[in-house]
């Protein structure tokens, strides 16, 4: 692990010990450029908009969206997803959110490289990865998430990828110019709990991007085709996304970490113990990682026994926090 | 094979030197294969011009022709040298003789003084010398591999010095087909004939590439060159070649009574006389023919590597292996020899000495595609896992193993215990089993190289199959295609190999079909229609049938066939005639002895009584596919079931569904063993539960995949019919058989899983589960967690306890799965 990665998973792992503020969503479909698009964009970000409110408990205050036509849903939808709206929209949410915030951008749509230039294909002209980059600089400080689920998708990576900023693109390549299934699948991901790899009742990125990469595949094979989409991920600010994030000293540290799910209202209000609970598990989450980040160097027998230790006492606590739920 | 080669280079050796006294109707009397008549014209040349160089040379290369090889020498020996000294053709063709017939030692040194000569004078050499030093090269390149790129630029030197001499096109043929390069090889020989359509030797090296290439065309092309040369050796013993392969030994031993009468001292003639002996199990001739070649013709060190590879062709592994040793022992240098040796050991189960062998035929001869791949195989079977059971050894891969096993293993042992009981015999154990993901690996493993259209195959010890990822064929049972593959394991080692292969493949289907329900091939309307328009094979000569089809579909119809033989049998003489006559075979006895000594019929009264067996056995189905015209009912150019099937499909597309129904009904009447997607059951199925007759829609699918258990589609449809009817228990034996034929798929896992788990089966939800969690599944901690849960209802506390943490490693806040921790911990005290 470097030493910049380092800190920030200690960022970040301090930020989750304490009560987390409720996340900011910002949704943009792009031009469909024929019906069948527009529709499924549409219901992209309509499924997505659902699952954050609901599953995710985001208020829907905090959840903007800017689509290729308004009037398909009014009620959900801001306005038009010209550039200057999506700009305008970032640039107030630099003024509403506070350090440490969770702010997440998800583009549904398609994109396009024009010379050196990566284009997301908006209503009126086309927003450029360097004007989003430079319009994302205003969030400084906070923790900002931008998923490019587009085709060509991939110098949005280079562009866009910064300290404390998670990029996530549909595409690896600029030759993978095909219309994405990414979108659809990390939609899915949020209303899943099959994405739910750890089991904490919450969906990191990282696992979002996994769950998606791997039905994207899945389809693909299924299909007998040959996979024409291989999304990516850079959270560690190296203007190089992988693959396969292992969240191991690589790219994948912060995604594993950051999720949209608004803090539960028990959680603040069962008052000091349970929160004490909540942090206690967490320490131990992190000495259960410790171990198994061991596990090469410990005899099999020894880092089972550890492991047992530490989950027993993981399951104790989670009784306790049950027990305090409850009354 | 490589002596025959040269040996006809030098046949078609350029003239001399076109100053000299020509002998030109010897010379064509030679090409013709006039062997004794261009002798003859060449001594009276001879009597005429005692100094007539071509006349000798004339005369000696059709001395060697008839193996009258000392007098070749001493004939060859009187060719006066060239202006620049001795002539490169004639002292390689002497180098030839006496090398394979250890007639001099000389031999090596006269190769090299060809090729060194061939280096200082090249610049006034005519073609067929500069062809003569090529062949130098390449007999020396057996110790020294660089050589072969030596001969081929040596080669190509010809064909520019002389581009209208075919020769120098066939030598650069032979070269590469020797050196395993088909395709470039067709080109040469394909060069030669556009300068000489009837250029023998070019005929015969597109005949031998054919039969490198399996294809069907070699037997044409071999005839073609005895119309030019009715009297070649070479033609005749390929051709006898390719009467083995067809396992017509009879035929195979006429052609090679004709090479011997031509060259009774052939190696390669003699040598496949030795193969019929063997074949015929004749040990004595066999004996003598092998100490016939050796002590005429020290030299021929392919003896034993073609013996190795008829063996083998012939399912007789071990002797194979035997010979393939002999050859290594012959000729230390044997590349060949080495890879025979290591593929045939691998065959019979013996894979560190296997892949010892094949490893010091790479080092010898690296461009071996059959050694390069089975090492490469090796190295895929490294990386697969294995599981010993009390009889078996299964290999696969690791992410198929732990779905695999289970099912494998049980039905192995099953049918190891059905077949020692019912052949009264027990092959020696353990027997290997191996499940290839790849259908490339699968058929490498089969013969060597890609490209096999079958999905399974038995050596004896060794059974290879592809695995039902391999996803080549469609769905397949691959249940029965074990219990297929294990009869043959059984029939191999019951009769020392000499089952032939139509026996053995209508035994083993015979035996899948009376082991389920619905395994092994089923009557097909295709079927009928070639028995009624007699493109069947007789029953009595079933193995042209495998060996070579008349049209496409005849091994398919031959493997249903021999198992409706073997039922045939059964019924009139019971089972324990098929069991003698598989020990006949092991005796030695042919397939006509067998009917008459066992059954008691002669071969064309059992065609006969087969006939009528499937008549009487398929009648009504027979009938109702014979072409109707009738002015009344109208013309049924196909039969009247054809006819109902298309009339139900008008029906239900206009959506008179009664009338549909009634069609299908008259249709499964008249040939109810027709099942399948394109048969009455999955139409009748439907139609009967779009009416609300679940019950009756699942008595249609439940008579389909008693017909076929190859048919996924009827399984998962009547799965779902049983659930919806409530019938767990129907739906969760429906899925265990489906899982034969789809044993990757989760879907169907859960469903059992719960479905076992509603019933309080805890042990066979663990062994669902268990299916689930080795399948990758999305949720990896979830499979873990509910496959802990179902060990810990069955009691397993251990294993629940294994899976637990498995599960909770990758997700550590599995509140579910924490809790149960604790549970597990409470109830063993801690």
């Amino acid at each position: 692990m470097t030493v910049r990665t380092l800190i920030l998973a200690l960022l970040v792992a301090a930020s989750a010990n304490a009560p987390a503020a409720e996340p900011h969503l910002i949704i943009v479909t792009g031009l469909g450029g024929e019906s069948y698009y527009s529709d499924l964009f549409h219901r992209w970000a309509g499924s997505l908009t659902e699952v954050a409110t609901t599953r995710l408990g985001i208020s829907p205050a905090r959840v903007i969206r800017l689509a290729e036509d308004p009037s398909q849903d009014p009620e959900f939808i801001a306005a038009a997803s010209r550039k200057e709206n999506l700009i305008d929209v970032i640039h107030r949410l630099s003024e509403t959110s506070v350090e440490g915030d969770v702010i997440a951008l998800v583009y549904l749509g398609h994109a396009t490289t024009r010379g050196d230039s990566a284009l997301l294909n908006l209503p009126g002209p086309d927003l450029s990865a360097v004007e989003l980059a430079a319009a994302l600089d205003v969030l400084a400080g906070k923790t900002v998430v931008v998923v490019i689920a587009a085709p060509a998708s991939a110098p949005f990576v280079e562009t866009l990828s910064a300290p404390g900023r998670i990029v996530i693109t549909a595409t690896s390549s600029t030759s993978e110019n095909q219309h994405t299934r990414f979108g659809g699948h990390f939609v899915d991901a949020f209303a899943e709990d099959a994405a739910d790899l750890d089991k904490d009742k919450q969906v990191s990125m990282l696992e979002a991007f996994r769950y998606a990469t791997r039905e994207v595949a899945r389809v693909f094979e299924t299909e007998g085709r040959i996979a024409t989409e291989h999304a990516m991920l850079d959270d560690n600010g190296d203007r190089t996304g992988s693959r396969d994030p292992d969240g191991d000293g690589g790219d994948g540290v912060l995604a594993a970490r950051v999720h949209l799910q608004a803090p539960a209202a028990a959680n603040t209000a069962a008052g000091g113990e349970a929160l004490a609970l909540q942090i206690q598990a967490r320490r131990l989450v992190d000495r259960i990682e410790e171990v198994k980040r061991n596990k090469r160097s410990l005899e099999s027998v020894d880092y089972l026994q550890q492991l047992e230790d530490l989950l027993v006492e993981l399951a104790l606590n989670r009784r306790a926090y049950r027990a305090q739920q409850v009354h | 094979m490589r002596l025959a080669v040269i040996a006809f280079i030098a046949l078609a050796a350029a003239p001399l030197n076109a100053a000299e006294t020509a002998a030109p109707d010897a010379r064509a009397l030679l090409d013709a294969g006039r062997y004794a008549d261009a002798a003859e014209a060449a001594r009276d040349r001879i009597a005429e011009s005692p100094q007539a160089a071509d006349a000798w040379r004339t005369l000696a290369d059709a001395l060697a022709a008839v193996g009258e090889y000392e007098e070749s020498l001493a004939a060859y020996q009187k060719i006066p040298p060239g202006p620049d000294g001795p002539r490169l053709d004639v002292e390689m063709a002497m180098a030839q003789i006496e090398r394979v017939y250890g007639l001099s030692a000389l031999w090596r040194q006269r190769t090299e003084r060809v090729l060194s000569a061939y280096r200082g004078r090249q610049a006034t050499l005519s073609a067929g010398q500069i062809r003569a030093a090529g062949d130098a090269a390449w007999v020396l390149a057996g110790e020294d591999p660089g050589l072969y790129a030596t001969a081929l630029q040596i080669y190509e030197r010809a064909i520019r010095r002389d581009p209208s001499d075919p020769a120098s096109h066939v030598a650069i043929g032979d070269l590469l087909l020797d050196r395993y390069n088909n395709e470039e090889a067709l080109e040469a020989y394909r060069a030669a004939l556009s300068l000489n359509e009837n250029f023998a030797p070019a005929l015969l090296g597109i005949a031998r590439s054919q039969h490198f290439d399996h294809s069907t065309g070699a037997v044409d092309t071999a005839r073609q060159v005895l119309e030019v040369r009715p009297n070649d050796v070479g033609a005749l013993v390929l051709l006898a070649r390719l009467q083995l392969e067809l396992e017509d030994y009879a035929s195979a031993e006429s052609l090679i009574g004709r090479a011997l009468s031509v060259n009774s001292r052939s190696p390669e003639a003699l040598t496949l006389a030795a193969a019929i002996a063997f074949l015929n199990g004749d040990g004595e001739t066999f004996d003598s023919r092998v100490a016939e070649i050796r002590e005429d013709a020290p030299g021929y060190t392919a003896l034993f590597e073609t013996l190795a590879e008829i063996a083998a062709q012939n399912r007789f592994y071990a002797r194979a292996e035997r010979f393939a040793l002999w050859a290594v022992n012959l000729n230390p240098n044997a590349s060949r020899g080495y890879a025979l040796l290591g593929i045939n050991r691998l065959r019979l189960g013996e894979m560190d000495a296997g892949r010892a062998s094949l490893e010091v035929a790479f080092r010898g001869d690296p461009f071996d595609p059959r050694t390069k791949n089975a090492l490469e195989l090796l190295d895929v079977l490294d990386d697969y896992e294995k599981i010993r059971s009390a009889r078996f050894v299964l290999s696969a891969h690791p992410r198929e193993m732990r779905v695999l096993a289970p099912r494998v293993i049980a039905i192995a042992e099953q049918a190891y215990d059905y077949f020692s009981k019912v052949y009264g015999y027990r092959p020696r154990t353990p027997v290997r089993i191996e499940f290839y993901r790849r259908h490339e690996d699968f058929s490498v493993r089969t013969t060597g190289l890609v490209g096999v259209d079958i999905l399974g195959v038995s050596f004896g010890p060794v059974i290879a199959l592809d695995s039902p990822s391999a996803g080549v064929f469609g769905p397949v049972n691959f249940g029965s295609t074990l219990w297929h593959e294990l009869a043959h394991s059984f029939h191999l080692g019951l009769t020392n190999s000499r089952v032939p292969r139509w026996f053995s493949e209508g035994l083993a289907v015979f035996e899948e079909r009376r082991a389920r329900l619905g395994w092994g091939f089923d009557v097909t309307p295709e079927f009928l229609l070639a028995f009624q328009q007699g493109r069947l094979a007789p029953a009595s000569a079933l193995n042209q049938a495998f060996l070579r089809p008349s049209y496409p579909e005849q091994v398919v119809h031959a493997y249903f066939q021999g198992a409706l033989l073997m039922e045939m049998i059964q019924r009139d003489h019971g089972f324990e005639a098929i069991v003698h006559m598989l020990e006949g075979y092991r005796d030695g006895r042919s397939t006509s002895d067998l009917f008459r000594q066992v059954l008691g019929v002669e071969p064309d009264a059992l065609d006969a009584a087969f006939d009528d067996f499937l008549r009487e056995r398929f009648g009504r189905a027979l009938s109702a596919l014979t072409p109707i015209a009738d002015p009344e009912e109208g013309n049924m150019p196909d039969g009247r079931y054809p006819h109902l099937l298309r009339t139900a499909r008008r029906a239900m597309e206009a959506e008179d569904l009664d009338g549909a129904m009634a069609a299908l009904i008259e249709a499964q009447a008249l040939f109810p063993e027709h099942a399948g997607a394109d048969s009455t059951y999955p139409m009748l199925a439907a139609l009967h539960f779009q009416r609300g007759e679940t019950e009756l829609a699942i008595d249609q699918l439940e008579r389909a995949i008693a017909i076929d258990a190859d048919d996924l589609d009827a399984h998962r449809r009547l799965a779902e019919l049983h659930m919806e009817s409530g019938n767990r228990a129907a739906a969760a034996e429906v899925i265990d058989r489906a899982l034969l034929i789809q044993p990757f798929d989760a879907t169907l896992y859960r469903t059992l899983a719960e479905i076992r788990e509603s019933r309080g089966e805890w042990q066979q939800a663990a062994s669902a589960r268990e299916a689930v969690a080795a399948l990758e599944p999305s949720d990896p901690a979830e499979a873990r967690y509910l496959l802990a849960r179902a060990h810990h209802r069955a009691g397993d506390l251990p294993a629940a306890k294994r899976e637990l943490l498995g599960a909770l490693e990758v997700a550590p806040m599995y509140e579910e799965a924490l809790e149960l921790l604790l549970r597990i911990r409470e109830a063993s005290g801690a």
